[in-house]
């Protein structure tokens, strides 16, 4: 998938991540790749400019905690209610674009129909 | 390999200032510890599982441009790209009297006061063919956006982000500030003089400006001790009109063993109207004095002074000898805290 595609759902792919529990950056990473199977490859680098922008927005707020297996802390971000909510219109926002994409074949699945 | 990670965490955060800086250092430092453990696990030796780590993390220059996107404040830069140009100054180098063209740019002051000092910018050109002529095989690499990654010779490279770069007349200048504070960091560095400053990075030396083209370095030395300043203490440093008017009492200081052309940092508590208490926890006024003859000669905001040290919490004036060699990893400060002594302090 290529970088812009990425960009353009990166907030919705971020906040969704963290709607089950608080993560630091390289389990989000991790659990972006086992949820899309791979399909999302990216640097890794780029995700920390993004997590602070949505901790920038008030969406995510952060703690650090000592990691069990030593070395540095790690920086936990956790959904704020705020964040809940923009999550929840992101993914309406993503809705709504699909079922209009649908008329010009961008649904397998209305196509047969 | 610490070194590698070190270099590798300065460049991505390069624009970044005080705790943010630290913050954002250790969150990364944080991943590529873990993920090295990760690779180390797996059999792989030391050095390999660094590269993998920092290979799957990005280049350090794109974690920059993301980070300072969207941690500095464009406005802000753009009102001190357009401060006007005080003229095309030159950088002589030491030995053979080489020129480098430069331009100081006046602050723009929204307040009262000013952060201290011209802005710097030595003509990318120019420096390129000084260090050629040293026999320093240096690279240049200027990306599409200005952002440029000047490679020295057995010392990490130096990334020039956009905001630390300008283009005039199809020349391309570099911030002085940004150029010395890595070349500070990484080698064996001495800085001497508060006006035209001679600076010496391993055997390369070079002086900022003559008697005809006077570089002021005032903002040269704010820029290496106010981000230390702020980690240890939550001061910032200010300066400016309204700060000079305060500073009315002659305070001369005995340092007896102070090299010629060494430089002093006189911090003084500043009144709390000069300074945003939202955003500082507190602020110290700032001035600075050249060794001359083993004396220092400042002025004082109060009549009668007494000396504290960063580290001690009460209030009082500090003195600041500054070393410029710093060295972040072992957290050393580029300065040394001085305690003069009762008789080595006159008010004249």
């Amino acid at each position: 998938m290529d970088a812009n595609t990425l960009k353009g759902h990166l907030d919705l792919i971020l906040l969704a991540t963290l709607e089950k529990e608080p993560l630091y950056g390289l389990r989000i990473i991790q659990e972006v790749q086992v949820q899309t199977e791979g399909y999302f490859t990216f640097k890794e680098g780029t995700l920390y400019p993004a997590l602070h922008r949505l901790e920038k927005a008030g969406w995510i707020d952060t703690e650090t905690q000592p990691s069990p297996i030593g070395g540095p802390p790690r920086k936990y971000y956790r959904l704020t209610e705020s964040g809940r909510r923009a999550l929840n219109d992101k993914r309406q926002e993503w809705q709504s674009f699909q079922q209009a994409m649908r008329a010009f074949g961008g649904n397998q699945h209305a196509k047969t129909h | 390999m610490q070194k590698r990670i070190e270099q590798y965490l300065n460049q991505a955060t390069r624009g970044l200032w005080g705790k943010k800086r630290q913050q954002v250092k250790q969150e990364l430092y944080s991943h590529i510890y873990e993920k090295m453990q990760f690779h180390l696990s797996f059999g792989q030796p030391e050095e390999e599982a660094l590269k993998s780590a920092l290979q799957a993390l990005g280049k350090p220059a794109e974690i920059n441009t993301g980070l300072l996107k969207t941690h500095t404040f464009p406005a802000l830069t753009k009102s001190l790209l357009l401060a006007g140009l005080l003229g095309g100054f030159l950088v002589s180098q030491a030995q053979n009297q080489k020129m480098i063209g430069f331009h100081q740019k006046s602050e723009v002051c929204t307040t009262q006061t000013c952060s201290g000092g011209p802005v710097t910018f030595i003509e990318a050109d120019a420096l390129m063919q000084t260090l050629a002529e040293q026999n320093i095989p240096a690279t240049l690499k200027v990306e599409f956006n200005n952002g440029a990654l000047l490679t020295l010779p057995n010392m990490h490279s130096i990334y020039f982000n956009p905001l630390n770069t300008f283009q005039k007349e199809g020349k391309l200048y570099l911030s002085f500030e940004e150029l010395i504070t890595t070349l500070s960091i990484e080698t064996d560095f001495k800085i001497r003089h508060l006006k035209n400053p001679e600076v010496t990075f391993n055997t390369t030396t070079f002086r900022a400006g003559d008697q005809r083209h006077p570089f002021d370095a005032t903002r040269t030395y704010q820029n290496l001790i106010a981000p230390d300043i702020y980690n240890r203490t939550g001061a910032t440093l200010i300066s400016g009109p309204a700060v000079s008017a305060l500073q009315i009492y002659a305070l001369s200081i005995k340092v007896p063993d102070a090299q010629e052309g060494e430089v002093y940092a006189l911090l003084q508590p500043a009144p709390a109207h000069l300074y945003d208490s939202s955003l500082f926890q507190k602020a110290f006024t700032i001035q600075y004095a050249e060794a001359d003859q083993g004396t220092l000669n400042f002025k004082s905001v109060s009549p009668q002074v007494k000396f504290s040290s960063l580290e001690h919490g009460s209030p009082g004036t500090v003195l600041l000898k500054i070393t410029g060699k710093i060295n972040y990893w072992k957290s050393l400060p580029p300065f040394e805290g001085i305690q003069p002594l009762a008789n080595q302090i006159f008010y004249p």
